[in-house]
């Protein structure tokens, strides 16, 4: 039997937030965790990994919020609207929400994938009550996600049935891969560094990397140097980061996601 | 919103603040498994788009697709049957709670033959969009991928890029091995859910029919589009066969792929829907 899931809008009237809660099937949840999701085209691709994850630590008797910040998903704004900064304060008022859900909570963890993985762990610094972080394939600096991002557009660009229009060639990183960026947030992309963190985002943090070419020792070095104790697992999947032009297929990597699952349950 | 059977069906409503008196209430389908926000996340815009011009719009997922009956372990696709009735629950409920008559769906992919068989037999559906109708399966799926390269290769806009990437070995090794495979009768290419559901239509039949109930119909397909080589086809024998009785032309965007990935595609698909829906509010 599946865990129920709630959906439901938070945060102020000009910035609602879409969420969707999931509460363990049976008895009250005293953990809690919020699922930060991609940007882009890859929150879509993952849309589905994350809804399993959330029904397995759901299933391991979590509270689970997955949530869309604002200019995302089914959030308030468009792509355009999207900001790193306003990013982090909303992981930050999901954990909040999900504490006020739930009030036998008696902590929350995060969980990251890609630059919502970066954000976490910036919105975990900023709050100092996060006691664990799962990071899978965060992001190790916004130029290189640009960077990767960039090709793999120029990519798709070059392979699949499209002819650029003068608007689509303009200068820089401005539309990737389905979704337009403000030049703000190409700007923050570019400054965005995790390796620059002041304060440890929590006591134990995994950093799991299933992308071929991840590389995660700047950000490793960090957080110990930080003093956050580091669990580190490489599972390889390079079929998950295939750009994929099919409607019909969304992967769903079960033992990357149990391995989440086991390490924060 | 939650419903269907035991609220397990998951849905955004995007309500007008003005509504227009009379107006269908818009209903965006899946795109194959992509959630309801759609692929780049069209669906969204497009529902915020259409409830600025007065309509009521509901987006939401198919059972076991996005955040609907969500399972564990099992089940990765809806099955026929789901496919077939949620659309009249979502049509159930926007009535219960909204006060909706009359519907309009629009579907993408696999999620235009879902509006295809949802409008067959119900007369409170005014219209349905259909956007990138994928190709059957099976030998005539690979009769249509023959005509969809001859045609990529010689007529359309990309033939200048196709044969300057064949010319450079800049070729998709994978997608050209399974296109091999499809058309030696292995396998059809189109993805699960789009393979499922696009089995044998008779596409002009049920176009006919449906404006014979004056429902609107608004046909579009992405010039990348392998589903756009079946459609043209059809109708066209259709036209052959019945000129008195033409079926609806094809809006091609030209330039776009099946996902519309660029902006300037997605600018052109949301003008086009939205300037369809001005139909709805025209009539009497």
């Amino acid at each position: 039997m599946a865990a129920p899931i709630v959906p439901f809008h938070f945060g102020p009237p000009e910035r609602r937030l879409f969420g969707c809660l999931h509460v363990p099937g049976a008895g009250r949840a005293s953990r809690g965790v919020v699922l930060c999701h991609p940007f882009g085209h890859e929150a879509i691709q993952f849309h589905r990994a994350l809804g399993q994850l959330a029904l397995h630590l759901a299933g391991a008797g979590l509270a689970v919020l997955r949530f869309d910040a604002g200019g995302c998903g089914d959030s308030a704004g468009t792509s355009e609207d999207v900001r790193l900064g306003s990013w982090v304060h909303d992981i930050s008022a999901a954990v909040d929400e999900l504490l006020w859900r739930q009030p036998d909570l008696r902590r929350v963890d995060l969980v990251g994938l890609r630059l919502g993985g970066t954000l976490a762990c910036l919105a975990a610094a900023r709050r100092g009550d996060i006691e664990r972080l799962a990071l899978w394939d965060a992001v190790p600096t916004g130029r290189a996600h640009l960077e990767q991002l960039t090709a793999r557009h120029r990519r798709l660009v070059r392979m699949a049935h499209v002819l650029p229009t003068t608007d689509d060639e303009r200068d820089g990183p401005r539309q990737l891969l389905g979704f337009a960026l403000a030049q703000e947030l190409v700007d923050e992309l570019a400054a965005l560094d995790p390796s620059h963190l002041d304060r440890r985002p929590a006591a134990r943090v995994l950093l799991l990397t299933s992308h071929p070419d991840a590389d995660p020792s700047p950000l490793r070095e960090r957080l110990v140097a930080l003093g956050a104790a580091v669990d580190e697992q490489r599972q390889p999947a390079p079929a998950l980061w295939e750009l994929q032009e099919d409607f019909g297929r969304q992967l769903v990597p079960f033992a990357l996601l149990q391995s989440i699952v086991a390490w924060l349950a | 919103m939650l419903f269907g059977d035991g609220g397990g069906l998951v849905g955004i409503v995007t309500e007008p603040r003005d509504p227009r008196p009379g107006a269908p209430a818009f209903i965006l389908l899946n795109a194959g498994s992509t959630y309801r926000v759609g692929p780049n996340r069209i669906s969204v815009r497009l529902a915020r788009e259409l409830a600025a011009r007065g309509f009521l719009v509901l987006r939401y997922d198919n059972s076991v697709v996005g955040d609907s009956r969500l399972l564990a372990a099992g089940r990765d696709a809806p099955s026929r049957e789901e496919l077939e009735q949620e659309p009249r629950q979502a049509m159930d409920c926007l009535a219960a709670t909204r006060g909706a008559r009359r519907f309009a769906l629009l579907g993408l992919c696999s999620g235009a033959v879902v509006a295809l068989r949802a409008a067959r037999d119900d007369p409170d559906v005014a219209g349905v969009a259909l956007i990138g109708l994928p190709p059957p399966t099976g030998a005539l799926g690979a009769r249509t991928m023959l005509r969809h390269y001859a045609r990529l290769a010689f007529k359309s806009s990309f033939r200048g890029k196709q044969w300057r990437a064949i010319a450079g070995l800049r070729v998709n090794f994978g997608r050209a091995g399974a296109t091999l495979a499809q058309l030696l009768g292995a396998r059809a290419s189109v993805g699960g859910l789009g393979a499922a559901v696009a089995a044998g239509e008779d596409l002009p039949r049920r176009l006919l029919e449906l404006r014979a109930r004056g429902v609107q119909i608004l046909l579009v397909h992405a010039e990348g589009d392998e589903g756009l080589d079946h459609t043209a086809a059809v109708l066209a024998k259709a036209r052959r066969r019945s000129p008195g009785e033409p079926p609806p032309d094809i809006e091609v965007i030209r330039g776009a792929n099946h996902l519309f990935t660029l902006l300037s595609n997605q600018e052109t698909l949301v003008s086009r829907v939205l300037g369809w829906s001005e139909r709805f509010v025209q009539e009497p």
